[in-house]
């Protein structure tokens, strides 16, 4: 993958509704109901979407999932929610 | 305006680079060091996987092909203190067994020196930036030497609990050496164990170059210049030495840095590409490659991690990011019966939720609410082991040039890497021993830390060797073919081992860079 990565994303995330436009008549990813989302991206983790256009699914299921970890599970609200001291040498002033 | 001509120019301001610069700085020489990115001051390691993002590789990409792309965005750098800025501070040594695989089993090559003229720098480089751990018990495996000159660090649970499951197989766990204080050290402070090695340590307790090294280099007059991308290194009309490099500044603009000494310190992967984009008439390959060995024999670690939820808490955020435990004990090149390579075993990391090492990738299929689930469970209970293997060099692993070019018109670098027949077997017999010792531990659930083989520490590419016929530089780093060039870091190693690389690199450059100081009238002369 290259810089700029924003292209990536734009990419990845326009594969996601593309799929998501197929498989549920036209809707978008965020208009799906919770379980046709988890199926979406279930399929798209093991490459099981037929005719998935745009990067490999699984490396979108990859990146974006390593993503959205850092956003819920790497903040210090993060580490609050699991019971995990966060012990910062310096705290971040700003989540990022 | 041109810059003033200095006795050497180090490219990288890495591990490898920040040793030259301390001696030669030291030995009263003038000194500039050319980083490519930012010149970060301990305040801006936040603790923060988000913000760690920050400290790693950025900067033109790399091409990755292969069977096996190498992964590089934790391995690499990115600004003054280079990878070794966020390193974990594992200070394995090789092994005697590692200088002379070819002697010994007749595969790979040989190394031109032995352990015995490393053994006296890894000696020193731990009394220069402090090193834990407990020689006398390493000595099971190796020669004796110099005790360290700090006790073991602290250990906590999440690696005590390993300790009765790796008896159970019969491997020996003694106190890691790691580079980082145990108690105050020089000034510096001792480990408060919070476990976020990983994005830079801003008390200087871990020994990075900004509070080693460098900052040596800097008191004795060194002259750091972040910023700036070095694209070429510049030769005399005749190709018999070099002059300096060419580099670009912060505001893009082209300079030429003069030196009498020029010393390649960036990543394993850009010296070879700094020298194939060098080429002139005389050096039509590029510089130092008359035989073509320039970015050949790259190498990698991989690891087999074994990953288990115990029944307890095992306080598994406590600790430094670097191992509390490790062995050599199946670090015989044919130790696995089918398999061939050294392997090095570590167990005791402090562990973190996101980014590379956290414990949200121990499970990379759930996501949603059973990840949510299993973070719970793993917040309490999650702990692993790690045992690296050695990848043999193989003269397809190499870096090229590729049709691309960069901001600055220096063509992109291109890493094709593909493990050979050997690395599979190996780390399968690193995950069924692994299993093992969690079954012997009393874990809970346990399982193997599958997916592609991973590809971690790049090494080779400017090899050493006895001679140009098998090689690009000498022991030291000197290239065969242009005397006043130098290459350090990891790329100079012949074989690869399977010890974290990083005490290597300092005893390498240390050895080096003191040379380059003696002989130094025969070699800027």
């Amino acid at each position: 993958m290259r810089p700029p990565y924003a292209n990536f994303y734009r990419a990845a995330l326009g594969a996601v509704d593309l799929a998501s436009a197929a498989l549920n008549g036209g809707r978008a990813f965020a208009q799906l109901g919770e379980g046709e989302q988890r199926s979406l991206v279930d399929s798209m983790r093991q490459n099981k979407v037929e005719g998935w256009q745009g990067p490999a699914g699984p490396f979108v299921y990859l990146l974006l999932r390593s993503d959205a970890v850092d956003v819920v599970y790497g903040t210090m609200e993060g580490y609050a929610g699991l019971g995990i001291p966060y012990m910062p040498h310096i705290a971040p002033t700003k989540r990022w | 305006m041109a810059n003033e001509k200095v006795d050497v120019v180090i490219v990288g301001a890495g591990a490898s680079g920040s040793t030259y610069a301390a001696v030669l700085a030291m030995a009263g020489k003038k000194v500039v060091v050319l980083e490519q990115g930012p010149d970060w001051q301990l305040s801006d390691l936040i603790s923060s996987d988000f913000w760690g993002r920050r400290v790693k590789p950025a900067g033109a990409p790399f091409l990755l092909e292969g069977k096996n792309p190498v992964s590089y965005g934790y391995q690499g750098g990115w600004g003054v203190g280079g990878a070794a800025l966020h390193y974990f501070a594992n200070f394995p040594r090789l092994l005697p067994n590692d200088f002379r695989i070819k002697s010994e089993h007749n595969r790979a090559h040989d190394w031109p020196i032995s352990y015995q003229d490393v053994a006296p720098y890894y000696d020193k480089v731990a009394r220069d930036i402090g090193v834990s751990g407990d020689a006398k018990a390493e000595e099971i495996w190796r020669p004796a030497g110099d005790a360290y000159p700090m006790p073991p660090m602290k250990t906590f649970r999440n690696g005590e609990i390993w300790l009765k499951g790796f008896e159970s197989v019969g491997i020996r766990m003694v106190p890691a050496a790691v580079g980082m204080n145990s108690t105050e050290y020089k000034g510096r402070p001792a480990c408060i164990y919070d476990g976020w090695c990983h994005v830079g340590c801003p008390i200087g307790a871990l020994a990075n170059p900004l509070v080693t090294y460098l900052g040596d280099a800097r008191k004795a007059g060194a002259e750091v210049r972040p910023w700036s991308n070095v694209t070429r290194v510049l030769t005399n009309a005749q190709g018999t030495k070099v002059t300096g490099v060419e580099y670009y500044d912060q505001k893009k603009e082209r300079q030429v840095q003069e030196a009498s000494v020029v010393v390649l310190a960036a990543w394993a992967a850009q010296n070879p590409r700094l020298l194939l984009n060098s080429s002139t008439d005389r050096h039509p390959k590029g510089l130092a490659n008359t035989n073509g060995l320039v970015g050949k024999y790259m190498m990698t670690h991989f690891s087999s991690g074994t990953l288990a939820i115990f029944d307890e808490n095992v306080e598994n955020h406590m600790g430094t990011t670097g191992a509390q435990y490790m062995s050599y004990e199946r670090y015989g090149k044919t130790a696995h019966k089918g398999a061939f390579g050294s392997s090095f075993i570590v167990a005791g990391t402090a562990l973190k939720t996101s980014d590379l090492g956290g414990f949200a990738n121990a499970r990379l299929d759930l996501f949603g609410p059973e990840l949510a689930a299993f973070m719970k469970r793993a917040a309490r209970g999650f702990s692993r082991i790690g045992a690296f293997g050695e990848e043999m060099p193989n003269i397809e692993n190499r870096i090229e040039l590729a049709g691309d070019k960069d901001e600055f018109g220096m063509p992109l670098g291109r890493i094709i890497h593909s493990y050979d027949d050997d690395v599979p077997k190996l780390w399968e017999a690193n995950f069924a021993e692994g299993l093992a010792v969690a079954k012997a531990a009393g874990a809970k659930e346990m399982w193997s830390g599958r997916g592609n083989i991973p590809t971690i520490h790049l090494m080779g590419g400017t090899i050493m060797g006895t001679g140009a016929e098998n090689s690009v530089v000498n022991s030291y780093g000197q290239t065969h073919e242009i005397p006043n060039l130098y290459m350090a870091g990891p790329g100079i190693f012949s074989t690869s081992g399977a010890s974290n690389p990083t005490y290597t690199i300092f005893a390498l450059s240390l050895r080096g860079a003191e040379q380059l100081a003696t002989k130094w009238s025969t070699v800027a002369g």
